[in-house]
């Protein structure tokens, strides 16, 4: 043989150990001093990077790693990982699928004490259980296309309007804007979390005006700004989003009250904690809030005194005032229906 | 290296040794495929007995149940969903046979500069995401889309014609995507072929498009199942494109195990759903490929 060639062990053993080195990156990780969060990908990703990561980065020296990750499918991946390395450290996720994870057991209970920034936290957001912080506070009221409708729409009921027949768009409930809408509509005609059926009727009695009903809120976001779609339940920022582009698509808060949604950071079992409760902690600093509730990413600061721009208010949920008007929601009771929900929307709701 | 094939040199049936030779030969290649096989094992195997482990437990039970399968196998909605799935990857698949077969055949008849394009234009789709093609989809087929922009501006249509969030409309961007998986084997088949054997039955004196049909298609049955079979498993498995593509419309098997898997974490449900699309969508592959070699082996030649 002209060529010193491996011998076929050389070539096994090489194959081995590579196939075992890619199934053990986690090691190599925890030694670069490296932080993994997650976010939901475009305004919130710049937010989290501008107001968390960068700062955190600077102060303390390590690398943050932000991954675009929904919130139901990170605790899917957290839960599907458990036992072994956490797909994140920290984890952000919203009201529902939080309350799922804490009790699937996959976050760490949390001392308070070490996230000295946490007293700042508006007492109605404020944890029940030790779990997590919330890092930003969203309300979902109505979108609209002020250059395409004339009518400005001021209630939930306005939906059923005539001149909106055939612009509606809505969101099944297996995304939490599809859940919400649910359950303004059965609270509309006086439901609530235990009683979804006026609910129901009330979509079917809606389904005349609906141009279509989307799995994604991003496919949503997009018919809006294409126009296929001229006014649908949706949250603040991605309608903030919309409007900034030029779109004519304005957010309005129904008279009824917006419903709050809490983004919630939670630190997962098996994570660099120490890192984490940092990360935690930065995310409630009030310059961070600040940051995140400006431009790109709108996100509402769940801490007092952190002022938006003159154009963002009672859009931008910020003010003691503004958090009057929000709506919480009971959501470990609507985690016990809403499978449900989602099996009788399938069946039930056709276009 | 000559002792290598010593298994294939021994020809003359000599019994053990033969036997022998082949035993450490077969370990070879056992060797060989080793990294593969822990691969497969670890990724593949695993999931799977842990998928089926799933799907016959209960949160809160102790023991074995089958109550998951009877509780969905006796749901008319859940068996609805199941017929659709089956019958839109079915649909698919035709479509892109039809577009497909033509196409190879095209392809094996045409110049260098020609061939490169039809695989540069039939692959490109695969080049992006399923997302980001699926907001492709929503820009060209949506009520002021460009399809319905064409069809009003020429006049063929006073309204636009819904295509966004139907069947339709997923038809017509799964059968985009899935055409090169059908297009490929497709032209493998038919470079195998021989063109002159289609030529001697012209000879012979059967008509241009009798020759074609006796001869080209029946030999590139193999090519014809095995784009059938990737063209019918990734439509059935797809989630992303009908999702956005067919809007909150309708249902299908994807779907219900998204729902249960990742929204409400019900494990048990996703996995006995992923069971039973697994186990149908088997038992379609089957039924085609038998159909398939009765078409070239059976009657016909007979």
């Amino acid at each position: 043989m002209p060529i010193e060639r491996p011998s076929r062990r050389e070539l096994l053993l090489g194959g081995t150990a590579a196939a075992l080195a890619l199934v053990r990156p986690g090691q190599a990780l925890a030694q670069q001093k490296e932080l993994v969060a997650n976010t939901y990908g475009g305004g919130w990703e710049a937010g989290h990077r501008l107001g968390i990561a960068q700062p955190l980065e600077k102060r303390l020296g390590i690398k943050v790693t932000l991954i675009s990750i929904l919130a139901a499918e990170l605790v899917a991946r957290t839960k599907a990982a458990s036992g072994g390395r956490p797909p994140v450290d920290v984890a952000l996720v919203d009201d529902g699928p939080f309350l799922l994870a804490v009790k699937e057991g996959v976050f760490q209970q949390l001392s308070m004490d070490k996230i000295p920034n946490a007293s700042r936290i508006y007492t109605k957001y404020r944890p029940k259980e030790p779990f997590g912080v919330p890092i930003g506070a969203s309300q979902i009221g109505i979108a609209y296309n002020s250059k395409k409708l004339k009518v400005r729409p001021e209630s939930w009921a306005d939906l059923w309007k005539p001149e909106y027949k055939g612009r509606v768009g809505l969101s099944t409930p297996a995304s939490t804007l599809g859940t919400v809408t649910l359950l303004s509509f059965a609270r509309l005609r006086g439901g609530d979390e235990g009683n979804v059926d006026p609910g129901f009727e009330a979509v079917k009695s809606l389904l005349p005006s609906v141009s279509s009903i989307q799995a994604v809120p991003a496919t949503l976001r997009t018919l809006l700004e294409r126009g296929e779609v001229d006014i649908a339940p949706m949250w603040h920022h991605d309608t903030t989003i919309l409007n900034q582009k030029g779109t004519g698509v304005e957010f309005v808060r129904p008279k009824e009250g917006g419903i709050a949604g809490l983004a919630w950071l939670a630190i997962t079992k098996g994570a660099t904690t120490e890192l984490a409760l940092e990360y935690l902690n930065q995310g409630l600093d009030p310059e961070s809030q600040r940051i995140m509730a400006g431009a790109p990413s709108y996100i509402g600061p769940v801490i007092e005194g952190v002022q938006v721009a003159a154009e963002l208010r009672g859009i931008v949920p910020a003010t003691p005032a503004d958090l009057e008007q929000l709506r919480t929601l009971d959501w470990p009771k609507i985690n016990q229906h809403r499978a449900d929900w989602i099996a009788r929307w399938n069946r039930e709701i056709k276009v | 290296m000559e002792s290598r094939d010593q298994g294939l040199t021994l020809s003359d049936g000599r019994g053990t040794l033969r036997r022998q030779a082949g035993w450490s030969r077969h370990l070879r290649l056992w060797q060989l495929v080793l990294p593969a096989s822990l691969f497969l094992g670890m990724y593949f195997v695993v999931p799977l007995g842990m998928l089926f482990w799933w799907s016959v437990r209960v949160p809160g039970v102790s023991g074995l149940t089958l109550v998951n399968f009877q509780r969905l196998l006796t749901d008319a909605f859940f068996l609805e969903t199941l017929w659709l799935s089956v019958r839109l990857s079915l649909e698919v698949t035709v479509v892109t046979l039809v577009l497909g077969f033509p196409l190879a055949y095209l392809y094996t008849r045409l110049g260098p500069l020609w061939r490169v394009s039809i695989l540069f234009i039939t692959l490109l789709p695969l080049l992006t995401s399923a997302v980001v093609r699926s907001f492709a989809w929503i820009v060209i087929l949506g009520k002021l889309g460009l399809v319905n922009a064409a069809l009003m501006g020429s006049g063929l249509v006073e309204q636009p014609v819904k295509l966004l969030f139907t069947l339709d409309g997923v038809r017509i961007a799964m059968a985009q995507v899935q055409l090169p998986f059908m297009l490929l084997p497709l032209i493998n088949a038919m470079e195998q072929l021989d063109p002159s054997l289609e030529r001697a039955a012209v000879s012979l004196g059967a008509s241009q498009a009798r020759a074609f049909f006796r001869v080209t298609v029946p030999l590139s049955a193999p090519g014809v199942v095995a784009g059938a079979i990737l063209s019918f498993a990734l439509t059935i498995s797809a989630f992303i494109t009908p999702a956005m593509v067919g809007g909150g419309s309708f249902t299908v098997m994807p779907t219900l195990i998204y729902q249960s898997a990742i929204v409400t974490l019900d494990w048990s449900t996703a996995s006995t759903t992923a069971i039973i699309l697994l186990v149908v969508a088997l038992l379609v592959v089957w039924g085609g490929m038998a159909v398939a070699r009765r078409y070239r082996y059976g009657p016909s030649r007979a």
